[in-house]
C-alpha cells in the first residue's frame, strides 16, 4: 500500500513539470517585452538594458527557466517586477480570502446538491426528479456572473438584506464575514451544485438496483436508513471523484466571483497581474493553482487507495 | 457500436426530434437564434446600435425591447448583433476542439509508446486553470477570433482526447481490427475506416457540450475585459459594458444574459437527449465544464 501511495505521488511530478513548462512557454509567447512596459515611455535604451539584466531577462530562456524552476522547488516563486514583493508572500496575503470563499462554496455545495441528488434518485422520474435536473442543466448554462449580480440586484439592493460588494474577515468580524459571504459563495457554489447533483444521482441510481439495497430492505431496515446509510456510501466514490475534478471548475469561478463580488483573493490578484503583465506573479500563481488541483486529486486518490483494497496500479 | 444514426437518412433525424419534443423545441430555439443573427443586418436598424446620448439608460418598452445601455444603444439590437461572434466562437471551437482532440486520441490511443507522455501533458493541461489561461494567452497574444478560439480549444482538447482514447483503447481489441492489423491493411487506414466511426457518436455528444461551454468561456472572457475589442458587439462584451451601470440598468446585463443563457441551455439539453439516443453506454455525469 505505501508503495502504491508512492508510486501515485511520484506520478504527479511529470505533470507539474509539464505545468510549469506551459505556464513559463506560454508568457514568453508575449511580443512585449517587460522591461521596456515596466521601463516606462521616457526611458533610455541603458535604462531598459539595464532593467533586463537585473530581472534576468537577458539570459537565454532554458537558462531563465531553470533558474526560475530551481527557485520555484526551493520555495523561491520570485519577486513581483511591479511591487517588488515576494510573490509567494502576495498570494498568502490574498490566500484567505479566496480559501474562505471556497471551502464555503464547497460546505454549501455537499450540503445541498448531494441530497438534492439523492432525493432525485430515490424518487425516480417523478417531478422532483424532473425539477433537480431541469436546475441542474440550468446551472450549467447560466453565467456565474449573470446569477451574481441578479442575487446582488434583489438581495442587497432591492431588499436590502445583505452587502453588495466587498469582504470582511471571518477572523476580525464572524457576523459580518457570514453577511458578506452569502452571495459570492451561493454564486460560486452554483455551477459546483449542478455538477454535483447530477453525479449523486446518476451514481446512486446504479447502486439502488443492486442485490445489496434489496437485502438491506428485506431486513426492515427504515426507506431513509436503506437510503443513507446503505445506498449512499456507496455511492460516494464517483461523488467524491468529480468533486476533485470540480475543484477546476470552483477555480475559475473563484476569478469571476471575485471580480463580481469586489473580494481581495487570489483570483483578483491573477487577472490583475495578467494584465499588468507581471510575469513572475502569474506564472506563480497558475503554478499554484495547478498545485491545488493536482494536491487535491492526489490526496483523493490516495484515500482510495487505503479505503479500497481492490485498487491497484 | 452506434453510429447507425450518423450515416442514416435525414428522416431518421426527424424521428429522432418527432419522439423528443424538448429537443425539437432546443433544435428550433437553436436554429431561430442562428438566422436572426445572420439576418441581423437587416432586421436591426444600424441607428439602434449607435451612440445615442439622449437615449441614456432607458427601461425596457415598446421602443426598446430590451431597453438601453450607458451610451443609449438599444440592448436588443446588441444582443442579436452580439449573436453572430458568439456562435461562431462556439462552433469554431466545437469544430477545432473535436478535431484536433480526435487526431491526438487516436494516435495516443493505438500507439502505446506514446501513451504516457501524451496522457500526462493532457493531465497538465487539466490542471490549468481554463478561465486564467484563457485571459493570459488573449491578453499576451492580442484578443482576436484566432486568439480566443486558440485560447479556448487548447482547454478543451484533453477532454476529447481522453474520450477518442477511451474508445481506441476498447476497440483496438475487436476481432476486426485484429482482422485487419493480420492484412496488414495501413494504420492510418485502420484508424481512419475501423477505428474512427465507433468515435463518432460521443464525439458528436462532447462536442455540442463544448460549443455551450465555449459560449459561456467567451461571455467570462468579455465580462472580465479581456474578449473582443470593445465596442465590437459579443454577448460577452454587452454584459462587460453593462458592468458599470449594472445597479440603475441592470436590463444590460440581465437580457443579454438570458439570451445566452437560453441558447446555451439549448445547445446542453440538445447534447443530454442525443447522448441518450446515440450512445445509452455513455456514463451520465461526465460532462463539459467550464
Amino acid at each position: 500500500m505505501l508503495r502504491l501511495v508512492a508510486l501515485r505521488i511520484l506520478s504527479s511530478v511529470p505533470v507539474m513539470f509539464i505545468v510549469a513548462v506551459i505556464v513559463f512557454g506560454l508568457l514568453r509567447l508575449s511580443p512585449g517585452d517587460p522591461a521596456v512596459i515596466l521601463a516606462g515611455d521616457s526611458a533610455t535604451p541603458e535604462a531598459i538594458a539595464a532593467l533586463r539584466q537585473q530581472l534576468g531577462l537577458d539570459q537565454p530562456l532554458p537558462i531563465q527557466f531553470v533558474t526560475w524552476l530551481a527557485g520555484v522547488a526551493t520555495g523561491d516563486f520570485g519577486q513581483s517586477i511591479l511591487s517588488r514583493m515576494p510573490v509567494l508572500a502576495l498570494i498568502f496575503d490574498r490566500l484567505e480570502a479566496t480559501l474562505v470563499l471556497a471551502v464555503s462554496a464547497i460546505i454549501i455545495t455537499v450540503l445541498i446538491a448531494v441530497p438534492l441528488g439523492a432525493i432525485a434518485a430515490w424518487r425516480h422520474n417523478s417531478w422532483i426528479d424532473r425539477a433537480v435536473m431541469a436546475l441542474s442543466v440550468a446551472g450549467f448554462s447560466v453565467p456565474a456572473f449573470v446569477i451574481g449580480y441578479l442575487l446582488m440586484l434583489f438581495f442587497s439592493v432591492k431588499w436590502e438584506l445583505l452587502p453588495v460588494q466587498g469582504y470582511v474577515s471571518p477572523f476580525a468580524d464572524p457576523g459580518g464575514a457570514v453577511r458578506h459571504l452569502i452571495l459570492p459563495s451561493v454564486t460560486l457554489a452554483l455551477v459546483f451544485m449542478a455538477l454535483i447533483a447530477r453525479v449523486t444521482r446518476s451514481s446512486l441510481l446504479e447502486v439502488l438496483n443492486q442485490d445489496f439495497v434489496r437485502t438491506a430492505r428485506a431486513k426492515g431496515n427504515s426507506q431513509r436508513r436503506v437510503l443513507w446509510r446503505h445506498a449512499l456510501p456507496n455511492a460516494a466514490v464517483p461523488i467524491i471523484t468529480v468533486i476533485g475534478i470540480g475543484i477546476a471548475m470552483l477555480i475559475s469561478g473563484v476569478v469571476v466571483t471575485e471580480s463580481v463580488f469586489n473580494i481581495p483573493g487570489i483570483g483578483r490578484l491573477t487577472i490583475d497581474a495578467i494584465l499588468a503583465r507581471d510575469y513572475p506573479v502569474v506564472q506563480g500563481l497558475m503554478l499554484f493553482f495547478a498545485l491545488i488541483y493536482v494536491g487535491v486529486n492526489l490526496l483523493i486518490d490516495i484515500a482510495y487507495i487505503i479505503v479500497d483494497p481492490r485498487i491497484r496500479y | 457500436m452506434s453510429s447507425h444514426l450518423t450515416n442514416a437518412p435525414a428522416t431518421a433525424w426527424l424521428g429522432f426530434l418527432r419522439q423528443n419534443k424538448l429537443s425539437a423545441l432546443c433544435a428550433a430555439l437553436l436554429l431561430a437564434i442562428t438566422v436572426v443573427s445572420l439576418a441581423a443586418p437587416w432586421i436591426i436598424d444600424a441607428q439602434l446600435t449607435q451612440v445615442r446620448p439622449r437615449m441614456r439608460l432607458q427601461a425596457p418598452s415598446d421602443l426598446a425591447l430590451f431597453g438601453t445601455d450607458a451610451m443609449g444603444r438599444d440592448v436588443f439590437g446588441l444582443t442579436v448583433e452580439g449573436a453572430k461572434l458568439s456562435l461562431l466562437v462556439g462552433l469554431l471551437t466545437a469544430l477545432a476542439g473535436g478535431a484536433i482532440g480526435t487526431v491526438i486520441g487516436l494516435v495516443t490511443g493505438y500507439f502505446r509508446r506514446i501513451d504516457g507522455v501524451i496522457m500526462r501533458i493532457m493531465d497538465a493541461i487539466m490542471a490549468i486553470p481554463n478561465i486564467l489561461f484563457a485571459v493570459a494567452v488573449v491578453s499576451l497574444l492580442g484578443a482576436s477570433l484566432a486568439t480566443i478560439v486558440a485560447a479556448l480549444v487548447f482547454n478543451e482538447i484533453p477532454r476529447v482526447v481522453r474520450l477518442v482514447r477511451s474508445v481506441v483503447l476498447s476497440t483496438r481489441e475487436e476481432p476486426y481490427v485484429k482482422a485487419a492489423i493480420g492484412m496488414s491493411i495501413q494504420t492510418p487506414l485502420i484508424l481512419a475506416r475501423h477505428i474512427l466511426p465507433n468515435c463518432v457518436a460521443p464525439l458528436i455528444v462532447q462536442t455540442t457540450y463544448i460549443f455551450a461551454s465555449a459560449i459561456l468561456s467567451e461571455a467570462i472572457l468579455g465580462f472580465l475585459g479581456v474578449g473582443f475589442p470593445q465596442g465590437t458587439p459579443t454577448w460577452g462584451n454587452v454584459m462587460a459594458e453593462g458592468r458599470a451601470v449594472f445597479l440603475r440598468a441592470p436590463w444590460t446585463i440581465i437580457a443579454p444574459g438570458l439570451m445566452l443563457a437560453v441558447t446555451v441551455m439549448s445547445v446542453n439539453l440538445l447534447g443530454d437527449s442525443l447522448r441518450d439516443r446515440l450512445d445509452p453506454r455513455l456514463t451520465r455525469g461526465t460532462r463539459a465544464s467550464s
